[in-house]
């Protein structure tokens, strides 16, 4: 597959973006990302919080 | 983003892709959903120019947003809760299984959609005609939306604006299911069957809630190939780009045709004995075919209703003169199949 490096960069600069500028997170705090699904549905049935996540076909 | 579990994703082995289905041509894509897994909104998705297109900063802090929403209502319990799919996992796909995860490989997105077609395509299922174009383009049905404002309609023509839809109409529901973003409302349009007439949709408009019901145009499902990429396709060792109507004029080909002009080969053409194609040459004909139906362009004519290996006839214009060149097409082969 021929993914665009570009686009995936662009969409991930993007998301960095509004991750930290727009969520009220001016000093661009790192967020946890889990790299387990498991585990994020086992942190979500803990806290109650939705999900956010993301599926990224690395090239 | 701190109301959220984030969590990325980055192969498709262990997950259930019933569950989470979307275009294997997406390198990136999102699903908010809760611990229960259901599954409140997507985004997502894309068209042939750009994997952007529908990408957007505003458009993901509205989806944020409305995420926690969507989850309050769940919590409310105002949210109707569907039956979710009957799982499946990449392993069950028999050919992906022995190929891919069996040798450790990454599952990547794209392959479990490739192994789908390549075992249909085996079985003598395949029909290319109708099963490559997935998720259709929106805009066919003259709906073109407002991408920072979610599912704003910023201009609604053809079927569409003769079905009532208008600018600034919010699309809230089609066929019967809440959309919120466009990656919802590409996936309902994708699950639409192709021998549909019509398709039904809620919009909001000044704080009304209007039903329409748009009727679908003559192979509505046809979108552009250009950016996908299977192993069912036959590799052609070249770029093409279709002619323009004057050119097309001037040499009496037919103004629908799939006349084409080569403007880049691959130098894997020299080294696999593929053709002999310069740039700048104008392919006219394929065994004889002029025209198809489904497309104006000469690669995706050969992609459609040619099998990976074939070997084909080209009608060529070089210099003025009409000559017939051979092309001998190859297997696509991805890099984790070995």
């Amino acid at each position: 597959m021929r993914f665009s490096l570009l686009s995936i960069g662009a969409a991930l600069g993007l998301f960095a973006f509004v991750s930290a500028t727009r969520a009220g997170d001016p000093q661009q705090r790192k967020f946890t990302w889990h790299h387990s699904y498991q585990a994020a549905l086992a942190e979500a049935k803990q806290t109650g919080r939705p999900i956010f996540l993301e599926f990224r076909c690395a090239p | 983003m701190s109301h959220y579990v984030l969590a990325r994703v980055t192969t498709l082995t262990g997950i259930d892709i019933a569950l989470f289905d979307f275009d294997r041509h997406n390198a990136l894509y999102y699903f908010i959903l809760n611990a229960e897994e259901h599954i409140y909104l997507r985004y997502g998705g894309r068209d042939a120019a750009s994997a952007m297109t529908y990408l957007n900063l505003d458009s993901l802090e509205l989806a944020l947003r409305q995420g926690l929403e969507q989850h309050a209502l769940y919590e409310a319990g105002q949210l109707p809760q569907p039956a979710k799919p009957e799982p499946l996992y990449p392993k069950d796909i028999r050919s992906l299984n022995e190929a891919v995860i069996k040798r450790g490989h990454c599952v990547e997105c794209h392959l479990v959609g490739d192994y789908r077609v390549t075992e249909r395509e085996a079985a003598g299922t395949l029909n290319k005609l109708t099963d490559m174009f997935v998720y259709p383009d929106i805009r066919t049905l003259g709906i073109a939306l407002d991408v920072p404002k979610g599912l704003r309609v910023a201009e609604a023509n053809r079927h569409a604006g003769e079905a009532g839809m208008k600018a600034g109409d919010v699309i809230t529901a089609f066929n019967g299911h809440a959309v919120i973003t466009f990656g919802d409302l590409q996936y309902r349009l994708q699950q639409v069957p192709r021998t549909a007439s019509s398709v039904g949709l809620t919009i909001s408009r000044d704080g009304e809630t209007h039903s329409i019901e748009i009727t679908l145009p003559s192979q509505w499902w046809v979108t552009d190939l250009t950016h996908r990429y299977w192993t069912v396709d036959p590799l052609v060792f070249f770029k093409a780009v279709p002619l323009t109507a004057e050119a097309k004029t001037e040499l009496k080909l037919p103004a629908n045709g799939f006349a084409s002009e080569v403007t880049e080969v691959d130098i894997d053409a020299l080294l696999e004995g593929a053709h002999d194609l310069e740039e700048g040459d104008w392919i006219v004909s394929v065994n004889g075919e002029q025209e198809d139906s489904l497309t104006q362009d000469v690669i995706t004519h050969i992609k459609l209703r040619h099998r990976a290996g074939d070997e084909l006839k080209l009608g060529v214009i070089r210099a003025q003169q009409e000559i017939i060149l051979p092309l001998k097409t190859k297997r696509q082969r991805f890099r984790k199949r070995e």
